[in-house]
């Protein structure tokens, strides 16, 4: 009987600790809020405090836990496709593509979230296919090409979200700034169910990937000697992460710092075993912003609004990232 | 000898031209507090860059003055068309408006921006900021607007007329009780009108509270408050007067069945600007807002 390795067993101390408290944190997200709420009536549908507590609130953090988990396994999965780790999912142009797609929605009326979010995922998916096919090179996915053409699609769309905004009438611009600062809403439950969905479906790809993605930090020739299609793995790797990004931006905009965050936070406390880094990124992703989102509300209370959620984010993630990088000096982060 | 009697024509000809009763051009200051010294005064060429003051400029007869609009002035509907367009509010084009050689050019606070009268400053064209952010200011823009261009009397009527017209639907629903509104600018973030906004102060003339009144403008708002206080009636400020995309805004509601309004179908999408712009149209903005909050008072057949 082989012992198993103590590096497994704190990542699956790790991984229970975060589910755990995820758990804690959905079950915080129904019961704080700003307004008080009799718990007894909630459980009868049609009234104000079932729809305040299993809608406005839990609704709310359970779309906050699964775009957080998108963001957080997408960001693993980037990092390692473009060996850089200050990769993000936006480094790419994924959520430029679903901002024009948003802002397009937008200009031509829609005011209902589920046509802007429609759109936000076809210009996601537009932006994934042409950064793509830019990026292969005699049939090759390079890094660095798709790189520089993700960064040159975010500046053109930058670009086009302007001129969108400048042609769009009187009050639009707000309207699509709004949708650019990333939020989080109580969604109809066929919006959560779908996003959810995608989201399992990116997840499981990466998870399929894992192995393959440890094979590439050993490098292109390490890869390759260790029997790993290299540029199959990478044009997989590619899809599969825009697709969960995709996913996630479009229904809560682009959140920044959750991506760039998470994994580095569990590199560091479980390793770069990508077949529990990537759940683990996961579900730190999906406590972090369900967290975060809660804090969010709460917040009305003290400051009279509502902050963007990236506020949060950066908040309270960047001091404790910073905490951590300190800590860990010297030692080898990615 | 020759100097010198050219200078004493041309001594004599200024003497003659400010005899004929051309008002001394005094600066005045604007509704920021700006030194302000029109071209002419009253000024016979105007450009507005906001959509309030063009509309106000032809509620009070200037109309035919203006020579330049900013692209968002929609109204008053088949008279501002034709109007040449110097761009945007934020960001006009500075040589068309130059290019017009205008009096004096007519901004608002809320609308434009401070450097837009900087700059237009620099290039040697007068600029008037107009600062209406209550109901209860309108006079004093309606005034200024009516001074500046040479409509006192117009300016005055209307005065009259917005402030007779708000009374009136005041009075029709005095004694009706008074249901609980919220005015929703946009669903996901959730962008309410609170207090000190034109809407606020409309739905308080037009015999209703608003639910919002914690907060100040247009700002974030808990949802989980909105299903709290359960609004009885929901006003959806949208930008077409054409009313496209009123229904999916109204649809959007039906998700949240325990409010009233919903229930009740008591969701409605309005015109922003008649609700929201401090323009030529509040009183009717009052009315639409009274019919809705009060059917009671007016029965359709």
């Amino acid at each position: 009987m082989s012992a198993i390795p103590p590096s497994r067993l704190r990542a699956l101390a790790v991984m229970a600790g975060l589910a755990g408290a995820l758990v804690l944190a959905l079950l915080f997200s129904a019961a704080a809020g700003v307004e008080h709420v009799d718990w007894a009536a909630a459980l009868r549908p049609d009234t104000a405090a079932h729809a305040i507590i299993f809608r406005a609130r839990l609704g709310r953090a359970l779309l906050g836990a699964v775009v957080g988990a998108s963001l957080g396994a997408a960001g693993v999965a980037f990092q390692t496709l473009v060996r850089n780790p200050l990769a993000d999912p936006y480094v790419l142009g994924v959520s430029s593509g679903a901002s024009v797609g948003a802002a397009t929605a937008i200009a031509f009326g829609a005011v209902e979230g589920a046509p802007v979010a429609g759109c936000a995922f076809a210009g996601a998916l537009g932006a994934m296919a042409l950064v793509y096919r830019l990026g292969l090179v005699r049939g090759r996915l390079v890094p660095y090409v798709a790189l520089l053409a993700g960064v040159v699609l975010n500046a053109l769309s930058w670009a086009l979200i302007l001129t969108i905004a400048t042609l769009a009438r009187l009050g639009t611009t707000a309207e699509i700034l709004l949708w650019l600062m990333g939020s989080l809403s109580p969604p109809a439950w066929s919006r959560l169910v779908l996003t959810t969905g995608a989201v399992l479906i990116g997840l499981a790809a990466l998870q399929l990937l894992a192995p393959r993605l440890n094979a590439l930090v050993l490098g292109d020739e390490g890869a390759h000697s260790v029997g790993v299609d290299v540029p199959r793995t990478r044009k997989l790797l590619l899809v599969a992460a825009s697709f969960l990004t995709a996913a996630g931006v479009a229904v809560a905009g682009p959140i920044g710092f959750v991506a760039i965050i998470v994994p580095h936070v569990l590199r560091l406390l479980i390793g770069t075993d990508h077949r529990v880094l990537l759940p683990a990124s996961a579900l730190g992703g999906a406590l972090f912003l369900s967290l975060c989102d809660t804090l969010t509300r709460l917040a009305f209370v003290p400051l009279g609004a509502e902050p963007p959620v990236s506020v949060l984010t950066a908040l309270l993630g960047g001091p404790f990232f910073l905490v951590l990088l300190w800590q860990r000096r010297g030692e080898r982060l990615f | 000898m020759a100097t010198t009697r050219r200078t004493v024509v041309l001594a004599l000809v200024l003497a003659a031209g400010c005899g004929r009763g051309k008002p001394r051009l005094s600066p005045t200051t604007d509704e920021v507090g700006r030194p302000v010294t029109p071209r002419a005064l009253p000024s016979h060429r105007v450009v507005s860059l906001a959509p309030n003051v063009t509309e106000l400029l032809f509620a009070i007869g200037a109309g035919d003055q203006i020579v330049g609009i900013d692209r968002y002035s929609d109204q008053p509907a088949g008279r501002v068309e034709h109007l040449p367009s110097v761009g945007s509010d934020y960001e006009p084009s500075l040589e068309k408006i130059v290019g017009l050689s205008p009096d004096l050019v007519f901004l608002s606070r809320s609308a434009n921006r401070r450097e837009t009268a900087d700059a237009l400053e620099r290039l040697g064209v007068p600029s008037f900021i107009t600062e209406t952010p209550a109901v209860a200011d309108m006079p004093r823009t309606l005034r200024d607007l009516g001074k500046l261009t040479g409509h006192d009397a117009d300016a005055e009527r209307q005065v009259a007329r917005l402030q007779q017209g708000l009374a009136a639907v005041r009075a029709r629903v005095a004694n009706q009780p008074r249901p609980r509104v919220l005015v929703v600018v946009w669903p996901e973030p959730l962008y309410v009108a609170g207090r000190e906004t034109f809407t606020h102060d409309l739905i308080d003339v037009a015999g209703g509270q608003n639910v919002a009144a914690e907060v100040r403008g247009y700002t974030t708002f808990p949802l989980e408050r909105v299903l709290a206080v359960a609004p009885d009636i929901i006003i959806l400020p949208t930008h077409a007067a054409s009313g496209t995309g009123d229904a999916a805004a109204v649809a959007y509601w039906k998700r949240w069945p325990s409010l009233p309004a919903v229930r009740e179908h008591r969701v409605f999408a309005i015109e922003d600007a008649i609700i929201s712009r401090p323009g030529a149209r509040l009183v009717q903005g009052a009315e639409r807002l009274a019919a809705l909050l009060h059917p009671e008072l007016n029965p359709r057949p």
